[in-house]
């Protein structure tokens, strides 16, 4: 049987087969452009986060798009190999080699890519080296650093200036600089990252002082960092997906699942056909778009829970109902397809080829 | 659909050398939970249809229907779920939700050619759009009417709307109606006698909506009913022909107070970075899953606790010396094992801490 159901090019956005996600090209075109020309006018580099979709043709987008770094950065070794084998060059894997699985990844992707990992640990650099030996290859390495005990990393000081040395000392590495992650001070909330940017600023000060390249990374672009004076690279993922609308507007939405109501079991409340499976809730439940003030009550594995606007009408049969997930990411990654949409017409289907690749 | 293996295992491979973090099922424990089915199961005329929709794999169900107890049927949430059962060998097959749009309408009236297929309805309009789709592929679909027991969600909401909704569905060509069901999660009762109390409560509403379509004179053979929560209810109350299992095959171990069951499922991770009291590991939200903040745990280690979790890593925090060194591997288990599966792409089946098998998780994705 086919799976998935084909559908013409032009088929409606509402004649999907739901529950589907989906892209808006225009707005993720815009998106990007936005960004460069953001990036452009500081003297920050932008690293998108691609993990963020698994998508190698958004990727493409991303890095074509992108005047600052050819760069992309993948959270896992096994991402960093699917994207390698898709032609990306320079790619940054913000993991660290330390078990013998993930170093055995190391020799093909340094023969195909320039490659950076992250190394916290001394001990690791002695087997990075043994498995980089025949010296056809060399890889870039980043020492993490934390500005708390909520980041998982070395303070900056004696034991990461060691570290560095140790590093630079060795024949296949090449000490790069320093990366932060801000993404592990919280995974539900805004995070005020605040007190943790007044410590950066001067950890960028000295590190641009000693001209180290630091990589911080955020979700989302962080304005406070931004309109810093200090040089640093940013590693990013939501940008490209960031809606031009809010709730309660249904013009266009950049990305979304598209989902059917498939019980009207009483005034006001309706069932979707949308539940976790198909649109993750590891951060939250979605909202509603164009719908007023409908909301999502609750999401079981299959479905969800709509309580409609009272001040709209009723909801019917078969209506599609556009969600706006809480995690873009998480969403991307429950799907094996995007639908690729310009003006709501079904343009591309790509295929989120690195989903799957925890390892 | 698509098959994400980077670094496949082979039979024979011992536990500890698999590429992490990965998804393992703990063949002693499924078995388990099935043979108690099966045992269960054996001489009631009550019988277990297991939901595709936990373990996602024609593979797994077929060790149930091999360790007995069923009525060699299952159910599925979605009808692309139907698709992959069929092509599995499995033929008699009941999707729980209802099917609303065209599409979706109309294939599913061409999967009646293949196998015996039956689907829950809870309105007339979409009961006539499957006749009109039935019809139209010279099928017949078999229809239940979800009865609303306790959830507020899908279902009827009263013996009156069950009973007008099956005089509809014999009228109609292309549908055979042939009974009822309902879902309702007794969830959070450890104790036996408020699991029994709810669970009796909730089944003797849909038998309600049974008798009234009964006294127009319109046979109902299937009474559908029951969950893992309520297999050892529902096997005792007489109208009940099958329940619908799902959790209990591979189980969360938040309901492990049903204690006949045992936690099948597992990701396996490595300690990747470790301090004094705190281990970084490389499973994190991605392939955990943590529905609405709930996080898993680890087997068997009550003295590690998870402290955060990241979309590709957690860190684990412990109490007492350093217990963790790099390299170490641990066994996750979830709260929500379906969540979990959905984002998996194999299972890889341990005995005795040696890869028995690789099996595609083939329903993984059906989504539509």
């Amino acid at each position: 049987m086919e799976r998935p159901i084909y559908k013409d090019i032009g088929t409606d956005i509402l004649q999907l087969d739901t529950p589907s996600l989906f892209v808006d090209l225009d707005a993720l075109s815009n998106n990007l452009t936005n960004a460069n020309d953001y990036f452009l006018g500081t003297n920050k580099k932008l690293c998108p986060s691609v993990s963020e979709h698994g998508v190698p043709a958004i990727a493409n987008m991303q890095t074509s798009e992108n005047m600052t770094s050819s760069e992309i950065y993948v959270d896992t070794f096994s991402q960093g190999k699917h994207f390698s084998q898709n032609g990306f060059t320079k790619i940054l894997i913000g993991a660290s080699p330390t078990v013998p699985k993930r170093l055995q990844y190391i020799p093909d992707l340094c023969t195909n890519s320039e490659i950076t990992v992250l190394v916290r640990e001394m001990g690791a650099i002695s087997d990075i080296a043994d498995v980089l030996g025949d010296g056809l290859s060399s890889l870039s390495v980043l020492i993490p650093i934390t500005l708390s005990s909520d980041i998982w990393g070395l303070r900056v000081g004696d034991e990461c200036a060691r570290l560095a040395e140790q590093i630079g000392n060795c024949k296949w590495l090449n000490f790069r600089g320093y990366f932060l992650d801000l993404d592990q001070l919280g995974i539900t909330d805004k995070i005020d990252y605040r007190d943790e940017i007044n410590g950066l600023k001067e950890i960028l000060s000295h590190l641009e002082s000693i001209g180290r390249e630091i990589v911080v990374k955020s979700r989302d672009i962080e304005q406070i960092l931004m309109e810093t004076p200090y040089r640093f690279t940013s590693v990013t993922g939501l940008y490209p997906f960031s809606q031009r609308v809010v709730k309660g507007d249904s013009d266009t939405v950049t990305c979304g699942i598209v989902s059917t109501v498939m019980s009207v079991p009483e005034k006001g409340r309706a069932y979707l056909d949308c539940g976790q499976k198909a649109i993750s809730i590891d951060k939250g439940l979605p909202t509603v778009a164009g719908l007023g003030a409908s909301y999502i009550e609750a999401m079981s594995a299959e479905h969800g829970y709509l309580v409609s606007d009272r001040d709209l009408p009723d909801i019917e049969l078969g209506q599609r109902v556009v969600l706006l997930p809480s995690d873009i990411g998480g969403a991307f990654n429950v799907h094996d397809l995007v639908y690729m949409m310009e003006s709501k017409m079904l343009r591309s289907v790509w295929e989120i080829s690195s989903r799957g690749h925890f390892s | 659909m698509r098959s994400v293996i980077v670094n496949r295992p082979t039979a024979g491979m011992q536990l500890n050398d698999l590429e992490t973090p990965c998804l393992v099922v703990d063949l002693d424990a499924l078995d388990n939970n099935y043979n108690f089915i099966g045992d269960i199961y054996k001489d009631t005329s009550c019988k277990m249809r297991q939901h595709a929709k936990n373990v996602k794999s024609p593979i797994l169900l077929q060790r149930q229907f091999d360790a007995g107890g069923t009525n060699n049927g299952v159910c599925v949430a979605k009808v692309s779920e139907a698709e992959v059962m069929l092509e599995g060998g499995i033929k008699d097959i009941l999707i729980t939700s209802e099917i609303v749009g065209e599409g979706k309408v109309d294939r599913l009236a061409h999967l009646a050619e293949l196998g015996n297929i039956k689907v829950c309805v809870d309105n007339a309009e979409n009961l006539r759009s499957l006749s009109r789709a039935a019809k139209n592929a010279s099928t017949v679909i078999g229809v239940l009417i979800e009865v609303d027991t306790s959830m507020r969600r899908a279902g009827v909401r009263s013996p009156e709307e069950g009973v007008a909704l099956a005089k509809l569905a014999i009228s109609l060509p292309g549908i055979t109606f042939m009974g009822i069901m309902s879902h309702q999660s007794i969830t959070g009762y450890p104790d036996r006698e408020t699991r029994f109390t709810e669970g009796t409560r909730y089944i003797k509403k849909c038998l309600r909506v049974k008798h009234a379509i009964e006294r127009e004179g319109i046979d109902v053979d299937i009474v559908s009913s029951g969950e893992t929560f309520t297999i050892d209810v529902a096997v005792d109350i007489p109208e009940v022909t099958e329940v619908e299992g799902g959790t209990y095959a591979l189980m969360g171990f938040n309901e492990l107070y049903m204690d006949h069951f045992r936690v099948a499922v597992k990701v396996l991770t490595s300690v990747i970075e470790v301090d004094d009291s705190f281990a970084y590991i490389d499973a994190g939200i991605r392939c955990l899953g943590a529905p609405l903040g709930r996080t898993p745990r680890v087997e068997n280690r009550a003295n590690i606790k998870f402290e955060k979790m990241f979309d590709y890593g957690s860190i684990l925090i412990f109490e007492g010396d350093r217990i963790l060194g790099i390299g170490d591997k641990l066994l996750l288990e979830s709260s929500q094992q379906d969540v979990l599966v959905n984002r998996w792409d194999h299972f890889i089946a341990i005995r005795d801490g040696v890869v028995r098998a690789v099996w595609d998780i083939a329903a993984r994705g059906c989504h539509h």
